[in-house]
């Protein structure tokens, strides 16, 4: 399969094969922890002329599959622009071991500030003694709730309501401290923003 | 900047893979799942997640410590151990040492070695003894081998679970979640039997609730059933077992009806349960050309009885009438709590046998004689809980404990202490000051998890290396090092070859360990390196390890049925004094009695005090709401603690964890009593009241 | 209520009866609690986040009780009727699905016979034996199946993948495979699958025996519209005295545009929250709880019958390509609203004008709802039939067709679709939920500069169906009426 141009061997999604080239790529809802959840768009790729995820695309089939497309980037760009929209809360704020991701992201696509005005949740949860979840940093990628659900097999969050309305959830519209969270941890490990983010 | 450092998690047996991130400064500053690792495939509970604060608490022994006058002097570590080495001289031929499940398999081998070689004595045991004696005694004798048959990914090719008398949601999450993951993706039947509602009681298909102490009959029950059913693997029982037919005259002395009425499980349960586990319905995904298999888990609820081991008897029984043993997705699991507490045991930190629960007969001792260059002894030394039972004779007068604290774990707290204030000379290493130290006439600093190389062996037999993170803490020190040093002063007096003590690294001692132990001999540091944990047996360099065991054969030939009767429940029942039954376990933020959890802050912060489970009927009795501060009294002793009135245990039960918070712990009131084989003693079940503790109202007031 | 929903099979995981748990709820308290939530977590053994999750994701639930206003329409042709696009109180329902009856308040009826303005094979007078099916049997299971793919029989939900191919697709797995019939109907404007259920049941429950014949399904789930009690009624009485018995499970949805989407209704039927998986795998392969799944809409079934009726006959309607009749739904400013079925490939204008449009300005035609587009009156000698109408967005799809006065309507018309698509986007990616609300703010702000970039995002970024085909209302009406949003 050809890669950017050059030809690369097909392992996978085609974001197996980008990552595996040494090629950056955003993917704000995948985790090699977890399953794909095709939720973030920020993996978007030209594959044979159309546009498509990257991370729930097998590569196997694909002929020739560009990054680097000028279109490609265009539409991520944009994609980024809506999700950096949501987050309104401090630009560094420290996270988790994986909130670099999504700073990386804006850093290599260059999203024009204030395309969009801001549209975020401003709900903060400090009951948990070991984390926090900040919705003015959330995107809601839903690595969290799936790690929660499908990793950890406890199911303490969920994204309840459609739509714009849709929030990371304990329970039934608790606290972390009132659900069945057992602090496991891992959403705020798998979380590419400073949504969650651990205490102290 | 960080680095990552991959180790393995030092709190429960289910051994998950971690990965340090350590700042400059030599802090742990973010504890990573491994994905990777086999057994925890990307997976941490908040202990492993959250709970490695305790590493660098200021609480930490810094060096070492000598009682003067009553009051810890700090020492060199010269000074310490000279006192060491000269004190245990003295005392060779009354000595018992307690070894750590927390430490390492290095650790654990070192220190057996010590103990028998230098100090000429079996006397060498470790907290074992206070959980699984009664499995491991009972898998020994029918079996053939103490270890748990199957791996952790049989739960999630099984197509029924049974979990009998543990708390895998608070004691072992992450095997818990992988059972979640069966059970919600493929369908696989859970059976709970406890006589408390456990978390995992949510996703159950079949909740029994027997009455405490009542377990041989509720598994005597469903092998009725089985029989009645025609539920049994006869070619198994005929190809694999013997026994079988005065095992089944036991089993036809009561009904299904009969046992039903005995433990308060209704008939129609038991028959369901029978079916479930004997011949459960096919998951999805279940290979057609494969039975559906069952796996039988069980803690501490089955042994910590004074018929433990007539319990496990019970169980296995089961497994072997149903066939549930040497496929995959089924076999027998005893949960084990510690993280090392295989390891501990198969280093040969066990007064019966040798490494490898290798006899003390000749065949086998010859390449340890041979090995070490000299003789040693061949009489079964005495039980942990035996060998504080026997300070009071004077059998016992001088103690060398790693890495544990009784004062915290034995029965009968008031009482334990009591005699081990008696001993003429006490040795502890250890990483706090904790009840046990503060008695210590010596005190030595030894280093954490973080701090040493070294391998745990986990729940599934699984070997798993732990990397040296940080610096140690002030003069910390691996335990097998500061066991070494002592080892070497004494070597001379004990007359032993001081070489035999002179290890250049953790990796070495386990390659000693690794040719004296035959189960492991195919594994070393630079397969672990390459491939991650190996499960053992791995019997030779080119094996891959094993994941379930008995697929052909038992190690004693044919498994064997030994018939068991339900005798009296328990030592102490209830009377008009003491109308309740008190049960103890755990809770999920503290672990064991809570000397490393205590100095989590964010774990103290969930659960602060004692929680007491109180069922609502008794609470009305007493007067109590949710929330009050209580206190529990026993015979022995009396505690504090925090209300929480719950359906979850049954009318006429109370629950405590036997975490100590405030000073307040379950064991002050646990009865010192023993299963006759094992010698566990009867956590589960003990005589008690509760009361709703009255406010002081002033300086004045009475 | 009960009555209208059947079961599905007791050995089915037990998360699956959590929609109708919830469904039952909603009818009965008007909402559901977080007390309930917590019951029903409990008795299903579900964690109640995911409960949460579900019963917090459908149009028709309510997490607070509904206080005060009569159920109004606020559908196209309703709002049209009534002649004021005033904003409608929140707890307004979409389409009520009468838009022939503009503007329609209350609760669902039968379709009325009277709106079978033009019959066909699929709208005739409903059968009375199983002389389709026992054709197909005759044939037996392989000859049948080679029929429905010569056949040239596509799916009638809106994207007309061929039905043979399909199922294919699905025999190839080999596993047991799971038949959903998709009786949703939640797109605004389109009314043919209550037409269907109401005046054809039998055939359509005909239909199903066939493809139950030929799938050997483990498993027959009719996912019917929580609303259209009237249809479901009819259903369960064809059901009831269907000759022979098939057993089949009736479970009622919540609402929601997204569960025209396949996966998304699968999720739905699984007790999950109801938003579209990533593909592959596909349905076919991978579907309800893994089983491999064929669903088909309600019109495809009754099409399947129809088929057997008459083999050779059947590919002499419609277009080679596409052979066969379509339903459409007609309504908006015409004299003669209702269910038309026409042979596919018949021009667009000459429905329109046996429609009787009654308009002051120019005719203009909102085709496939808030997912296709506008066609302005110099367009519409376009063939219906699957696949664009205009490259601007206006598509056949389920066959929604809406009259327009244009001038006068674009603008309120294209607000309201993309108000439409903003409140019904599931939530679950990034371009969809985050973009649609803006394009309708866009819009409605008359800033048309930015509109083109925002459109790209959202059709190539989303990740499902309503998302990519959100801007085409936005889009066209722009093209044809750029003036109108100034
Ligand atoms: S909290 Fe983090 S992981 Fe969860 S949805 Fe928000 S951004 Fe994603
Ligand atoms: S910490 Fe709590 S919310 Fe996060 S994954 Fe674990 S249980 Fe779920
Ligand atoms: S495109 Fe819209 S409806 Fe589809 S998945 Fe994304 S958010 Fe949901
Ligand atoms: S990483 Fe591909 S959609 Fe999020």
């Amino acid at each position: 399969m050809k890669l950017n141009g050059v030809s690369v061997e097909a392992t996978g999604s085609l974001l197996d094969t980008v990552l595996a080239a040494g090629i950056a790529l955003p993917h704000l809802c995948k985790d090699d922890n977890l399953p794909v959840i095709g939720a973030c768009r920020t993996c978007l790729v030209e594959a044979d002329g159309r546009i498509v995820a990257a991370c729930s695309t097998p590569a196997a089939g694909v002929q020739e599959c560009a990054t680097d497309s000028e279109r490609a980037v265009r539409i991520r760009r944009g994609v980024l622009e809506l999700t950096a929209a949501m987050q309104s809360g401090p630009a560094g704020a420290a996270g988790g071991p994986r909130s670099a991701e999504s700073l990386e992201a804006y850093a290599s696509h260059a999203p024009r500030p204030g395309q969009y005005g801001l549209r975020s949740g401003t709900h903060a949860d400090l009951s948990n003694p070991f984390f926090s979840f900040h919705e003015d940093a959330c995107i809601l990628c839903a690595r969290c709730v799936t790690a929660c659900q499908e990793l950890q097999h406890i199911g303490a969050i969920g994204i309840a309501g459609r739509g714009h309305t849709a929030r990371v959830t304990p329970g039934a519209g608790v606290s972390f401290r009132e659900s069945i969270c057992t602090s496991c941890g891992s959403c705020v490990a798998a979380c590419p923003t400073s949504a969650l983010r651990p205490k102290g | 900047m960080t680095r990552a450092v991959s180790s393995t998690c030092p709190y429960c047996g289910v051994g998950c893979g971690i990965v340090l991130n350590v700042d400059e400064n030599d802090r742990i500053r973010w504890v990573d799942d491994d994905p990777v690792n086999l057994s925890s495939t990307g997976m941490l509970c908040v202990k492993g997640r959250f709970g490695t604060t305790f590493v660098n608490h200021p609480d930490r022994i810094q060096t070492p410590l000598i009682k003067r006058n009553g009051r810890f002097e700090e020492a060199t570590w010269d000074e310490a151990l000279d006192v060491v080495a000269n004190r245990l001289l003295e005392h060779r031929g009354h000595f018992g040492s307690f070894a750590s499940a927390k430490a390492t398999n290095e650790d654990a081998f070192v220190q057996q070695k010590f103990v028998r070689l230098v100090m000429g004595t079996n006397n060498i045991d470790h907290c074992t003894r206070l959980c699984h004696s009664p499995s491991v005694e009972a898998m020994l004798q029918q079996l053939g081998s103490g270890a748990t048959s199957n791996s952790y990914i049989d739960y999630e090719e099984a197509s029924c679970i049974v979990l009998v008398g543990c708390d895998p949601g608070s004691n072992h999450p992450v095997i818990a979640s992988r059972m979640r993951r069966a059970i919600d993706t493929l369908g696989t039947k859970l059976v709970v039997v406890n006589p408390r509602r456990i978390e995992m009681c949510d996703r159950a298909d079949l909740f029994l609730q027997p009455k405490a102490g009542t377990d041989v009959a509720l598994f005597n029950g469903i092998a009725r059933a089985v029989l009645d059913d025609g539920l049994a693997d006869v070619s198994f029982i005929e190809g694999r077992t013997e026994g079988f037919d005065a095992f089944v005259s036991a089993v036809r002395e009561a009904t299904v009806e009969e046992c039903a009425d005995l433990c308060g499980v209704a008939a129609e349960e038991i028959r369901a349960a029978a079916r479930f586990f004997a011949r459960p319905p096919a998951r999805r995904g279940q290979p057609p050309e494969l039975r559906p298999g069952s796996c039988l888990v069980w803690g501490m609820g089955i042994t910590q009885h004074t018929q433990g081991t007539d319990n496990a008897h019970s169980l296995l029984n089961l497994a072997l009438l149903a066939g549930q043993l040497g496929r995959p997705g089924c076999g027998v699991s005893p949960l084990r709590g510690q993280n090392n507490v295989q390891g501990c045991g198969d280093a040969g930190c066990i007064p019966d046998s040798l490494p490898g629960y290798q006899p003390y007969g000749d065949a086998a001792i010859a390449p340890f004689e041979q090995l070490w260059g000299a003789g040693l002894p061949r009489s079964p030394g005495l039980k942990a809980t035996d060998m504080v039972e026997q300070i009071a004779s004077g059998t016992i007068r001088a103690m060398y404990i790693v890495g544990e604290n009784p004062l915290l774990s034995e029965p009968n707290l008031h009482h334990a202490t009591d005699l081990i204030r008696a001993l003429d000379f006490l040795v502890v290493q250890d990483l706090f000051l904790h009840e046990t130290a503060e008695l210590a006439d010596v005190v030595l600093p030894a280093c954490s998890f973080a701090e040493k190389d070294g391998t745990f062996t986990n729940s599934e037999r699984r070997i798993q290396r732990v990397r040296r993170a940080i610096a140690p803490v002030g003069l910390a020190r691996p335990d097998w090092e500061i066991l070494c040093d002592v080892a070497r002063r004494m070597a001379p007096g004990a007359g032993v070859d001081p070489a035999q003590f002179a290890y250049g690294s953790a990796s070495e001692v386990f390659d000693e360990f690794a040719r004296l132990m035959p189960q492991i001999r195919g594994i070393n540091y630079e397969r672990l390196e390459g491939e991650g944990g190996i499960q053992w047996p791995c019997p030779s360099p080119d094996h891959p390890g094993t994941r379930y065991l008995y697929a052909d054969s038992f190690p004693r030939g044919l498994a064997r049925f030994v018939p068991v009767r339900q005798r009296a429940v328990a030592e102490e029942t209830p009377d008009d004094e003491y109308p309740l039954v008190l049960n103890t376990g755990r809770v999920l933020y503290h672990w064991h009695g809570g000397t490393i959890t205590r100095r989590v802050a964010g774990l103290m912060e969930q659960v602060d005090t004692v929680p007491v489970a109180v069922h609502p009927a008794d609470a009305a009795v007493a007067g109590i709401q949710e929330g009050d501060p209580v206190l529990v009294f026993s015979r022995r002793g009396r505690m504090g603690g925090k209300a929480v009135v719950t359906d979850a245990v049954q009318p006429g039960n109370l629950f405590v964890p036997f975490v100590k918070l405030q000073d307040s712990a379950a064991n002050f009131l646990t009865n010192n009593v023993y299963d006759e084989v094992s010698r566990i003693p009867e956590y589960k079940v003990c005589a008690a009241k509760i009361e709703k503790k009255r406010e002081r109202k002033g300086a004045f007031a009475r | 209520m009960a009555a209208m929903a059947r079961p599905l099979p007791p050995d089915f995981p037990i998360r699956s009866q959590l929609l109708a748990r919830l469904y039952d709820e909603q009818r009965r308290a008007g909402w559901i609690a977080p007390g309930f939530a917590d019951a029903i977590a409990r008795e299903l053994r579900l964690p109640v986040a995911e409960v949460w999750e579900a019963a917090t994701s459908y149009a028709d639930f309510r997490s607070a009780p509904l206080i005060g206003d009569e159920v109004r329409c606020a559908g196209l042709s309703c709002q049209l009727a009534r002649g004021a696009f005033a904003e409608m109180p929140s707890e307004a329902s979409h389409c009520l699905f009468r838009c022939y009856d503009a503007p329609a308040t209350g609760g669902e009826e039968p379709f009325p016979a009277p709106m079978v303005r033009q019959a066909g094979p699929l709208l005739a007078p409903d059968i009375t034996n199983t002389d389709r099916l026992n054709a197909a049997r005759r044939l037996g299971r392989d000859a049948a199946l080679n029929a429905v793919a010569e056949s040239g029989l596509r799916g009638r939900g809106g994207a007309y993948f061929p039905v043979g191919t399909k199922w294919r697709a699905a025999l190839e797995e080999r596993r047991p495979i799971a038949l959903v019939v998709n009786a949703e109907e939640g797109e605004p404007g389109v009314f043919k699958d209550r037409a269907l259920l109401s005046l054809a049941p039998r055939r359509v429950v005909e239909g199903i025996a066939i493809a139950a014949f030929i799938l050997e399904p483990a498993v027959i789930v009719v996912f019917a519209n929580g609303q259209a009690d009237p249809a479901v009624r009819s259903l369960e009485e064809a059901l009831d005295i269907a000759e022979p018995q098939l057993d089949v499970a009736i479970v009622r949805g919540g609402g929601g545009y997204v569960l025209g989407e396949e996966s998304a209704l699968l999720n739905a039927l699984e007790g999950r929250r109801p938003v579209p998986r990533t593909k592959p795998p596909y349905p076919v392969q991978s579907g309800l709880f893994g089983m491999p799944t064929v669903v088909n809409n309600i019109e495809t079934f009754a099409n399947l019958s129809v088929h057997f009726g008459d083999v050779p006959g059947f590919r002499t309607r419609g277009t080679p390509e596409t052979p066969g009749t379509k339903i459409l739904s007609v309504s908006g400013r015409v004299r003669l609203p209702g269910a038309y079925e026409v042979p596919l490939g018949v021009s667009l204008r000459k429905v329109v004008e046996q429609s009787g449009p009654a308009v002051a300005g120019e005719v203009a035609v909102l085709a496939g709802g808030p997912s296709g587009g506008f066609l302005s009156a110099g367009h519409l000698d376009v063939p219906l039939q699957p696949g664009i109408l205009h490259a601007t967005g206006a598509m056949l799809g389920a066959g929604g067709i809406v009259v327009l006065d244009a001038p006068g309507d674009i603008r309120d018309a294209a607000l309201a679709m993309a108000r439409f698509n903003a409140e019904e986007s599931c939530g679950k990616c990034t371009p969809c939920r985050e973009g649609t609300p803006r394009l309708y703010d866009l819009l409605a702000a008359g800033d048309v500069d930015g509109i083109d970039g925002l459109a790209e995002v959202i059709q190539f970024g989303s990740l499902c169906g309503l998302g990519q085909m959100a801007p085409g209302p936005v889009r066209s009406a722009l093209h044809f009426w750029p003036g109108v949003f100034a």
